[in-house]
């Protein structure tokens, strides 16, 4: 029997989510996990959130648009972000052509170039939708590949990383050398590549230096985290407990109380329809909605090499 | 006049108790009717118009109190009572707006719809 009435679910929802997209300087960052089924809306949620993404200016006492960074996948849909500019970092080396749902190119896309992570951060539009590739080739900076061979008591390190772990040196270096008052969020899709339960070797290493590192303080350095996979359990645990807000769309399975949650009815997301979801936060959660969105028109990126191979 | 507030609590005390089975617990339900009602009624000067009702779910509920712990078939004739003073509350609530049942749930789409661009600083 649910002691809890409906109304109390959504106020705190809403009281939640609010939150969740609207970041002050005394609360700073937020970082959030979603996990939905595939085909549950998650990348409209994802979308959506991008869209709406606030910080408060202190000088000029209103709400801001936030810059949103938006890890690119080969199909996605950040050109459905309303409200917000966008536009697309690229490696040097790679050459990307981005087709609409018909095949067509689309053209009229702002591409900056970029050979590290500063570049992205000296082109970073603010207040738009950052949307990068991450490079085909990727050869860790070798600053960074020293800080986590000392921090992870390593001797030998890969000369060529998997792509994957250029975000992981995007964020270092945004923590380091973003302005001191800019509040910026980070938006992945698919986040299982990135923090990978069970993860062997190297793989290991590097999710424990991205937790013990960046994740630790990112609230404070007022960056926001936004991590979506099917489920909570294809996640590492070691960043389950970093996440202060976790979000379930329809039968998403909910974790157990050791893992922070405090629903203690494990199939509550299976009461809810599509378009609501279920947010949890330091012990309170509430159920909210949004508008779904058509995700079936999304946006091909194809790597030239690629396509020169498959025709 | 009750107040938003006051009615959504109202709305939230008897969503709790929609669902329950046990005898205790729809007594309980009955005298959150029986102790919210009037004294919405009586704020909003109305408490004469309903007194006859009221006064006869009065006696209803004291016959359920009466008659909850006979196992010789008298609970059934309580819950009976105690279902006719749920729907006769209901009734008077509804009719003079003293409660919000449902509210509509929040959408994310509604928030922060007018923002500021910082590159126009």
């Amino acid at each position: 029997m649910p002691r809890q009435g409906n109304s109390e679910l959504i106020k705190q929802g809403a009281r939640i989510t609010k939150e969740l997209i609207t970041h002050f300087p005394k609360s700073g960052g937020e970082v959030a996990g979603l996990w939905a089924e595939q085909g549950s809306g998650k990348t409209a949620f994802l979308v959506t959130v991008a869209g709406r993404t606030a910080y408060f200016n202190e000088k000029t006492r209103r709400l801001m648009k936030e810059t949103v960074i938006w890890r690119g996948r080969p199909k996605d849909n950040w050109h459905l972000v309303e409200g917000k500019k966008f536009c697309v970092h690229i490696h040097f080396l790679d050459e990307i052509e981005f087709l609409d749902k018909n095949g067509t190119p689309i053209t009229d896309l702002q591409i900056f170039k970029y050979d590290t992570a500063e570049d992205i951060i000296k082109n970073l539009k603010r207040g738009w939708v950052n949307v990068y590739y991450e490079p085909q080739n990727y050869l860790m900076d070798e600053e960074l590949v020293e800080e986590i061979r000392k921090k992870q008591f390593i001797d030998t390190f890969p000369e060529v990383a998997d792509p994957i772990f250029f975000t992981y040196e995007l964020v270092y270096y945004i923590e380091r050398y973003k302005q001191q008052d800019e509040f910026i969020t980070f938006i992945i899709d698919e986040a299982d590549e990135l923090f990978e339960a069970n993860p062997e070797g190297i793989k290991y290493h590097l999710q424990s230096w991205f937790r013990k590192t960046c994740l630790r303080d990112l609230r404070k350095s007022k960056l926001s985290f936004i991590l979506a996979s099917h489920d909570y359990r294809e996640i590492d645990y070691r960043i389950m407990f970093k996440l202060m807000n976790k979000i379930y769309f329809p039968s998403a399975a909910i974790p157990p109380a050791r893992y922070k949650s405090a629903i203690r009815k494990k199939d509550f997301a299976m009461r809810l329809k599509m378009g609501q979801y279920l947010i949890e936060k330091k012990g309170n959660f509430g159920i909210a909605e949004y508008d779904e969105i058509n995700t079936d028109n999304s946006v091909r990126a194809v790597w030239i090499k690629q396509k020169m191979k498959y025709r | 006049m009750a107040s938003q507030p006051v009615k959504e609590m109202f709305g939230q005390l008897i969503a709790n108790y929609s669902l329950v089975s046990g005898n205790y617990e729809l007594l309980r339900e009955a005298e959150i009717y029986l102790s919210m009602i009037p004294a919405m009624l009586e704020e909003k000067g109305k408490l004469q118009e309903y007194s006859t009702i009221l006064s006869d779910l009065e006696k209803r509920y004291d016959s359920a109190v009466k008659t909850i712990d006979d196992f010789q078939g008298g609970w059934k004739v309580s819950r009976m009572q105690i279902r006719h003073i749920r729907k006769e509350a209901l009734k008077i609530a509804l009719k003079e707006n003293l409660v919000v049942l449902r509210q509509d749930m929040v959408s994310l789409n509604q928030m922060n719809r007018i923002l500021d661009d910082p590159e126009e600083d």
